[in-house]
């Protein structure tokens, strides 16, 4: 097992560094600089570029920037704030988008797992059909719209939630966007909770437990659902690092300083800098968690451990 | 000692069948997997509802731009914004045309004109737009579909199956296309492609399947340390042969629940991407793009996003019951009940 | 093993396809197949009949009115007479339908071709006005005739495409950056590649501009403009002005005082009726240094927190700020500044450092011209201003030589890359300077307190500035907080809760709240226009 994780997180180190390079070489062919092409000259641009060394070749700044991350630093940016530290600016937005994002799970696990297994304990009744329904509304309206409404609705007429976000009730100020953020994943998680449970429902070991006299929901539900968590968990990990890395729609609309955000402005923008070092942190926190899911994975289950080590 | 008392008569049995009766033997025809399947699929009621209301809307997506006068991409300066009016029903005072007490379309010199599902805010027409958006949309579902299964499922299928150094390389090559912000490839894709249809393909093809082939793969995980597969593969069959014809079946289900959930995405991913410069270049229109811009009046005039997304969420429920009929079909386990 | 091999050429495939598809060189070409349409002046003079702009500018519907010449309204005033550039000359753009349909047919024939076929270029994240514009074009130009596709880009690849000629006509803007028609004037002379997209070449219009540019008489500097702009429009339909770009707002009743300038920096020293206003911004500073920003929103902060030599008042005319007096010689090529005894540098926390100093001046305008700054706006001194020396004559006396008579040089100087610099505090900061509230130094009005880039920022005022009490007395406001918000419906409702004191509306929501007290339609400076390739595809 140990070789294994070890095997593994060298492979993702070799993964991000092919990451990096192909980031730097997509964001040569963008066009546009980051400087502002509307108002200045072929001449002063070529200036700017000679600056801030963008005029070398693209290997040579690679490597000169993947000696600098080492330092930890991760260059300035060109466009949005010209001249500010990146690793400051994307330090303080990630924080943010972290804290909505985790939120945002933490509801949609609850909730997507309650309404799958409501769904599949009462198989192709009126319940089920229920929360298809709410589940398929949940993926079909997009994020913005469910968030507008809530803010309409329960910030606005209501006032039980302040509107925007703001930093002197960071918590409170988040619920809005977490739930609206929450609704898709809800959406995935309890469909997916749903097929899985019924799939081990039908099964026949769960058949012989409950021939064995198991009639007992606790016992059953605990065997069921260990046996449907396991895929359900591979589910959530790309959701999570998605609703981590923060939704640029909704920090727009709650007015979150949010990395989502930052992101697309930067592409927009061509800051090369920012967009590297965000998209960067995507990467790893996606290749973190599906090397934990993985080695989750393989722990819990154990025709996959009996698999593995067959190899 | 055995009880040897009681006496048996020969009245005290009777024949359980009628005396004479012959014995009919019932053999029922053969059916191919086929026909199986559809037999199956036809006794959920729900997934016939969703079927039948997917062709309806198929059929007004084609007639449905043709059955007034107005074209989808018309301009009628001072007609904007104005809600619903249809003929018959504004007698029963609803959809009259009426917006917070006012008749909207005497206020703008726009009596005789009947806007069924009302007018955008530049005066254009929606119950056109809506349902010519909704042909573009449902080529972008299909392809959606077809690409999230042919290259998403296989892939997963694979490199779960596989497994080692291959699983490894191809999971590897996954995360580092996942690593590639969407707006990055698609503002390198419309440097290179036209926009249009097409284009949203190629998105698609580079982006829209990460999701499918991780549960694919999942999916493989559980299934192939299974006995019938063991069992397949003592009694000889290929690698292949595992794959397609054992495997698949057991994760068809999962595979075509997974991904009618892809279909909104990929709309949505329309709609960003005609914002971008990809996908259907304006005036033509898309369910997705119609909700992204009703989006923008949904405070003041909300029946410009509310009827596409109406017809979106419709669109999606008889998707996902026609899929878990599908599913409920396919299932090796309930062919037989 | 042979099962491995299929894989592998799958997958080799796969990356195949997935790096052609990226690393093309070859350029899609939104040009349409003969370019050279555009050279017959019934083409462009149909374009320019055809549309409705009345009604385009109505259907925005946040305060854009139609364009009646490349020239903006509230752009420059005559130098005699003081009559607006715009109301003097007229409309020399009009909407006729007939006229645009003869021009198409005459275009048909002496092209030989049954349709012309245009390509109309736009950006699609540079406001929704423009998406709206570019829709209603293509549709006016379509009941001409012309058969329009609608290419939409990214702002970046929009420029780059006109950059390099890759285009038919494009729906693209100017902002004036000072009151005066030259800085639309230069855009078009054959010679201005940076700017002149299309490649207009008249030696009429140059002769005109170079002749406007050369004479020291400001009358007959502005009819030559008032020429050159007919030449261009009128009669060569070089470009097609379309619309001048309005701003739809609600500002709070109980506040006034905002100044809008069309063609210079919002003003927003002298707001009063509370004490801490809360105003939205729809974007976020980008650079406190004001001799690097070229935004309006880091423009806007900085006059706050920086003064200039002058000011700009509700009028749009300039009022000494920190100069004392001034005087000039008989020509007006020389101005001598006194600078004000009571002008000093003040840290984050209010406290003085020193005086304010003419070598001040120097070092800002050698810093802003310097190359090693490199700085967008550098040519504002030596192209805007006209200044072609500055001296410090002794610690409050600044003088300026200029290479010939400026009309708006004294108002130029309220622009922010006129301003001084504190030299010894930004070499102490080095790298540091200008990156937070407290690496700044200021002697404005308002301090800046912080800075939560891509959030908020808050300015209180200086109670050592020198018009600090004027400033009480008036009841300015002693705490400015900007809050950055870019969704207007959620900042509406934020506004309506009371939250901020100002709000911008975008078109969709002008008709349900143009009846609401505070509701104000301001005009901008931007004038959007179809930037048409006439010359540009052989290079």
């Amino acid at each position: 097992m140990k070789k294994y994780i070890l095997q593994r997180v060298l492979i993702s180190l070799a993964t991000l560094f092919v990451i990096l390079l192909v980031l730097f070489i997509l964001m040569d062919l963008m066009p546009g600089t980051p400087f502002n092409d509307e108002k200045l000259t072929q001449a002063q641009k070529d200036l700017l570029y000679a600056k801030y060394g963008l005029d070398k070749p693209v290997l040579t700044r690679f490597f000169l920037y993947c000696k600098n991350m080492l330092k930890g630093d991760l260059g300035v940016s060109y466009a949005i704030n010209k001249n500010f530290a990146v690793s400051g600016m994307v330090k303080d937005r990630l924080g943010i988008s972290i804290a909505v994002g985790a939120m945002a799970m933490t509801i949609g696990t609850i909730a997507g797992l309650l309404l799958g297994i409501l769904a599949a304990l009462n198989h192709n009744s009126w319940i089920d059909n229920l929360c298809s329904a709410i589940s398929v509304f949940g993926v079909s309206i997009p994020s913005y719209v469910c968030a507008l409404l809530l803010c309409y609705f329960i910030a606005y007429r209501l006032n039980w939630l302040p509107i925007l976000y703001n930093v002197e009730q960071p918590f409170i100020s988040l619920i809005l966007p977490a739930v609206a953020l929450s609704v898709s994943p809800t959406a995935n998680i309890a469909r997916f909770t749903r097929s899985e449970m019924i799939d081990v429902m039908n099964s026949d070991y769960i058949l012989l437990v409950e021939s064995k006299g198991v009639k007992d929901w606790k016992m059953i539900i605990g065997h069921v659902l260990r046996n449907t968590l396991i895929p359900v968990i591979t589910v959530m990990g790309p959701i999570l690092v998605n609703l981590l890395t923060g939704s640029s729609v909704i920090e727009k609309i709650f007015g979150i300083p949010g990395i989502g955000r930052l992101m697309i402005t930067a592409i927009q923008e061509n800051d090369y800098n920012v967009t590297i070092a965000c998209a960067f942190v995507y990467s790893l926190m996606y290749i973190v968690t599906m090397l934990f899911v993985d080695i989750l994975y393989g722990v819990i289950d154990p025709r996959i451990r009996i698999a593995k080590e067959e190899d | 000692m055995p009880n040897l008392d009681h006496d048996f008569h020969h009245d005290d049995f009777d024949f359980a069948h009628e005396e004479g009766a012959k014995l009919i033997d019932r053999t029922y025809s053969a059916t191919s997997y086929a026909k199986d399947v559809w037999n199956n699929f036809k006794k959920n009621k729900g997934a016939l509802i969703g079927i039948v209301i997917i062709i309806f809307i198929i059929f007004m997506a084609i007639v449905g731009p043709g059955m007034n006068d107005f074209t989808y991409k018309q301009i009628h300066g001072g007609q904007e914004c104005l809600v619903p009016r249809v003929p018959g029903l504004e007698k029963l005072g609803i959809f009259d045309g009426y917006h917070n007490g006012k008749d909207q379309y005497a206020e703008q010199d726009a009596k005789d004109v009947y806007y069924w599902f009302g007018s955008d805010t530049q005066g254009r027409d929606i119950w056109t737009r809506v349902w010519s958006g909704t042909r573009v949309s449902l080529i972008i579902a299909l392809a959606a579909v077809v690409i999230d299964i042919v290259i998403g499922m296989v892939y997963g299928l694979v490199s779960g199956f596989f497994g080692g150094m291959i699983d490894s390389i191809m999971q590897r090559f996954a995360e580092i296309l996942n690593g590639i912000p969407t707006l990055v490839i698609v503002t390198l894709l419309g440097m290179v492609l036209p926009a249009g249809i097409v284009s949203i393909i190629f998105a698609l093809m580079l982006t829209g399947w990460i999701g499918m082939e991780r549960i694919a793969r999942a999916q493989v995980l559980k299934v192939k340390e299974q006995e019938f597969v063991l069992s397949s593969r003592t009694l000889g069959a290929g690698k292949f042969r595992i794959i397609f014809s054992e495997i698949l079946p057991n994760i068809m289900g999962q595979v075509i629940v997974t991904s009618m959930f892809s279909i909104p995405n990929a709309i949505f991913l329309e709609a960003y991407l005609s914002f971008l410069g990809l996908g259907v270049p304006a005036p033509m229109a898309s369910l997705g793009s119609l909700v992204s811009d009703g989006y923008k009046s949904m405070t003041t005039f909300p029946h410009i996003l509310i009827i596409p997304v109406i017809v979106m969420a419709v669109l999606m429920l008889c998707f996902n019951l026609f899929a878990d009929g599908l599913r409920d079909a396919f299932d090796p386990k309930m062919l037989n009940k | 093993m042979k099962k491995f091999i299929a894989l592998l050429l799958v997958l080799l495939t796969l990356v195949c396809c997935v790096s052609c598809g990226k690393k093309e060189e070859e350029e899609e070409n939104p040009a349409a197949e003969d370019v050279v349409i555009f050279q017959n002046e019934n083409v462009r003079k149909a374009m320019s009949y055809a549309i409705d702009r009345a009604s385009l500018a109505k259907s925005l519907n946040d305060g854009s009115v139609a364009a009646e010449g490349i020239i903006p309204f509230k752009l420059a005033s005559n130098p005699v007479t003081g009559q607006d550039f715009r109301d003097e000359q007229g409309a020399i753009v009009a909407y006729d339908l007939a006229k645009a349909q003869e021009a198409y047919n005459a275009a048909c024939e002496e092209l030989g071709k049954k349709k012309l076929s245009i390509n109309l270029l736009y950006g699609t994240n540079e406001g929704d006005s423009v998406i709206k514009a570019a829709e209603q074009i293509a549709y006016y130009l379509e009941e001409v005739g012309f058969e329009v596709t609608l290419v939409a880009k990214q702002k970046k690849e929009r420029l780059s495409l006109m950059d390099t000629g890759d285009y038919d006509v494009a729906l693209t803007r100017w902002g004036p950056d000072y009151g005066d028609p030259q800085t639309y004037m230069d855009l078009y002379v054959s010679y201005n590649h940076s700017n002149n997209a299309g490649r207009y070449d008249s030696a009429e219009y140059d002769k005109l501009v170079e002749e406007a540019e050369a004479t020291t008489d400001p009358s007959e500097r502005w009819s030559k403009f008032l020429e050159a702009e007919k030449v261009l429009v009128q009669k060569d339909y070089g470009i097609v002005p379309v619309f001048q770009a309005g701003g739809a707002m609600i500002i709070r009743p109980t506040i006034s005082g905002i100044q809008f300038h069309s063609a210079a920096v919002d003003n927003y020293r002298h707001i009063v009726g509370k004490d801490t206003v809360t105003l939205i911004t729809n974007t976020d500073i980008v650079y406190l240094d004001y001799q690097y920003a070229t935004d309006g929103t880091s423009f806007v902060a900085e006059t706050l927190f920086t003064s200039g030599l002058t000011e700009l008042d509700a009028d749009g005319n300039w009022v000494l700020d920190l100069a004392e007096s001034y005087e000039t010689n008989a020509d007006g090529t020389e101005y001598t500044f006194k600078i004000r005894d009571d002008a000093n540098w003040y840290d984050s926390n209010g406290k003085v450092v020193r005086t304010v100093t003419a070598q001040d001046f120097v070092d800002a305008w050698d810093r802003i011209m310097s190359e090693e700054l490199a700085s967008d706006y550098s040519w504002w001194i030596s192209d805007v201003l006209l200044a072609k020396e500055w001296t410090a004559v002794d610690e409050k006396t600044f003088k300026v030589t200029l290479e010939k008579p400026n009309g708006i040089f004294m108002a130029c100087l309220a622009f922010p890359s006129a301003f001084p610099i504190n030299k010894e505090f930004i070499d102490e900061q080095g790298d540091q300077y200008a990156t937070t509230a407290e690496t700044m130094l200021y002697c404005g009005p308002y301090i800046l307190k912080s800075w939560t880039p891509g959030y908020s920022y808050e300015l209180e005022r200086n109670a050592g500035y020198y018009f600090n009490d004027q400033y009480d007395a008036a009841g300015t406001a002693k705490k400015i907080v900007f809050r950055v918000l870019e969704d207007t419906q959620t900042a509406l409702m934020e506004y309506e809760a009371g939250n901020i004191d100002t709000v911008i509306l975008s078109g969709e929501q002008v008709t349900a709240n143009k009846d609401k007290e505070g509701f104000v339609n301001r005009l901008q400076g931007y004038l959007f226009y179809l930037s048409i390739n006439i010359n540009h595809y052989d290079e």
